[in-house]
């Protein structure tokens, strides 16, 4: 016979839980659980050792397992419950926090909407503060020089008179301050624990800079000759034709995406998805760590990236840079670049400056774009490395493999030759140094990059129209 | 009689249930992600499997 106190005391603490909720009806024990249920498997984990610590010291018969079988499967059901349910909240709330949330499950509670407008006159370059906390806001700048904001709040309660005193105490305000107008949505003074959220669409002078500041929402914001800047907790970030600076600053993001920016871009996520930025006239700079796509394309000056693995700078990238999480493709750059990376597979195409690439693992493809190369320094500690030389090109080569195959495609002034476990493949007509270098993988080098023609930009013509098959003669028989 | 070796046997899974709760409540304080410290789970029953294994040999 098996006594234990874990199941009574379960018992007892989800009775509290749902007493609790209704004295309190703002503590959900739904929110509760969500919250706490590690704390829980650590507790259930302490109460048994208690117990066995406890027959143990009355030297009584200790059970074969501390643990039963029948508890690890509740356990595990406990577990995919509570992760799942705290997943979808999260996604909802966007705050993720070890601290309780208090607001409810609301599962009950009903969706009230209320719209919102308000227009007032400013001056011909404002600067725009936004205050939103939930909600997505779309900025549009227009000839006008007015700022006009529509809309609606959604509010969400148990029926419309809770709803309407919640709507009544966060009102929408648009406060011009001299050069500078403040829109802001008062969630905050609402202090409520119901979800409330307001969605806005704002029409803004031209020459207007806007700063966004909320934590859930979207951003979308289009063409402006001023700055933009968001700073929030979770947001999907827009921004098309802007004419001054891009800053991003965010905690967590599904999606960032900057087209046509004349400034420079500077972009921190600690948690962020997908990244798209094309046509930056400025610098672009990336920070942070991203789980998705990242694709850069077209940016004038410099590009710096640095995540937790990887660190990498292109400068005037012409084409496009493609990262994934185990990939990085780059194509067309003009100037030099340099790449310190853990674990990625790198195809770079169509460059003519150096190149400075060093992975601890991954394999590493170059086809320089033209045949007057730069240096090149390429080095993965594991991966296979491959290099497609231009044929007429000037170099001094060294490709050295500790331990792999070696293969000279390029066939001669190249020498290849083997050497205990590796080889290296080495030749020198006089330009610049290349070295490139593996700790374990093939070495290959072949004639003529996939881009090598890329320099003289033009299109191969198009292949002659076949001529026009001749008519069916009559054949007699 | 219990003997030492029950001891740690029976300790094995309540240790491991509190490494699991501590570990997932690291990563919902917003410290290190689950998907990285999993490990130390199988580190720790490796531990207790060896301190039974210790245990055995001394008797």
């Amino acid at each position: 016979m098996r006594n234990s106190f874990v199941g009574p005391l379960v018992l007892i603490g989800v009775g509290l839980l749902f007493l609790a909720n209704n004295f309190r009806p703002d503590l959900s024990p739904w929110r509760l659980l969500i919250d706490y249920w590690p704390y829980l498997l650590i507790l259930w984990g302490v109460v048994r050792l208690g117990e066995i610590a406890f027959l143990s010291a009355r030297n009584q018969p200790l059970p074969k397992r501390g643990v039963s079988g029948g508890e690890w499967g509740l356990i595990v059901f406990i577990s995919i419950v509570a992760s799942g349910m705290w997943f979808a909240f999260d996604a909802k709330d966007g705050i993720r926090s070890g601290r309780v949330n208090l607001r409810g499950l609301q599962i009950f509670g009903e969706t009230f909407e209320y719209p919102v407008s308000a227009t007032v006159a400013c001056s011909k370059n404002p600067r725009i503060i936004i205050e939103n906390r939930r909600g997505n806001v779309r900025l549009v700048g227009s000839d006008k020089d007015e700022v006009s904001v529509s809309g609606h709040k959604s509010v969400m309660g148990l029926d419309k008179s809770e709803a309407d005193r919640i709507s009544e105490r966060m009102k929408l305000e648009v406060v011009v301050q001299g050069d500078q107008v403040v829109i802001r949505t008062n969630q905050e003074s609402a202090a409520t624990d119901n979800r409330v959220d307001a969605d806005l669409e704002v029409h803004i002078p031209k020459g207007a800079s806007v700063e966004c500041r909320g934590t859930y929402g979207d951003f979308d914001v289009t063409q402006i000759t001023g700055n933009f800047e968001v700073h929030s907790d979770n947001a999907g970030v827009r921004g098309q034709d802007i004419g001054g600076n891009v800053r991003v600053d965010l905690r967590r993001s599904d999606v960032i995406r900057l087209t046509r920016i004349k400034g420079n871009v500077d972009v921190k996520g600690s948690r962020a998805g997908d990244i798209e930025l094309d046509e930056i006239a400025g610098q672009a700079v990336v920070e942070g760590q991203f789980s998705g796509n990242i694709d850069f394309r077209r940016i004038d000056k410099s590009l710096r990236f640095v995540s937790e693995k990887t660190n990498l700078t292109i400068d005037r990238l012409k084409g496009r840079a493609h990262l994934s999480d185990g990939d990085l493709e780059v194509e067309d750059i003009l100037g030099p670049m340099k790449l310190r990376s853990r674990s990625k597979d790198v195809r770079v195409t169509g460059f003519s400056s150096s190149l400075d690439i060093e992975l601890d693992r991954g394999d590493i493809e170059l086809s320089p774009g033209s045949s007057t190369l730069a240096a090149i320094a390429a080095k993965t500690s594991s991966g296979a490395v491959t290099m497609h030389l231009p044929e007429n090109a000037k170099y001094d080569l060294e490709a050295i493999t500790r331990r792999g195959e070696v293969d000279n495609v390029f066939g001669s002034p190249l020498a290849r030759r083997e050497e205990d476990r590796g080889g290296s493949i080495r030749g020198n007509n006089g330009g610049p140094k290349i070295s490139l270098e593996t700790g374990r993988g093939s070495m290959t080098v072949t004639r003529g990059g996939m881009m090598s023609n890329r320099m003289d930009m033009s299109m191969p013509k198009p292949p002659k129209a076949p001529e026009a098959p001749k008519p069916p003669t009559v054949v007699e028989r | 009689m219990p003997t030492s070796i029950g001891l740690v046997s029976a300790i094995r899974g309540p240790v491991i249930l509190i490494t699991l709760g501590t570990l997932i409540a690291i990563d919902h304080a917003g410290g290190m992600r689950f998907s990285r410290t999993w490990p130390i789970l199988i580190i720790m029953f490796g531990i207790l499997k060896l301190a039974e294994y210790m245990k055995g040999g001394q008797q």
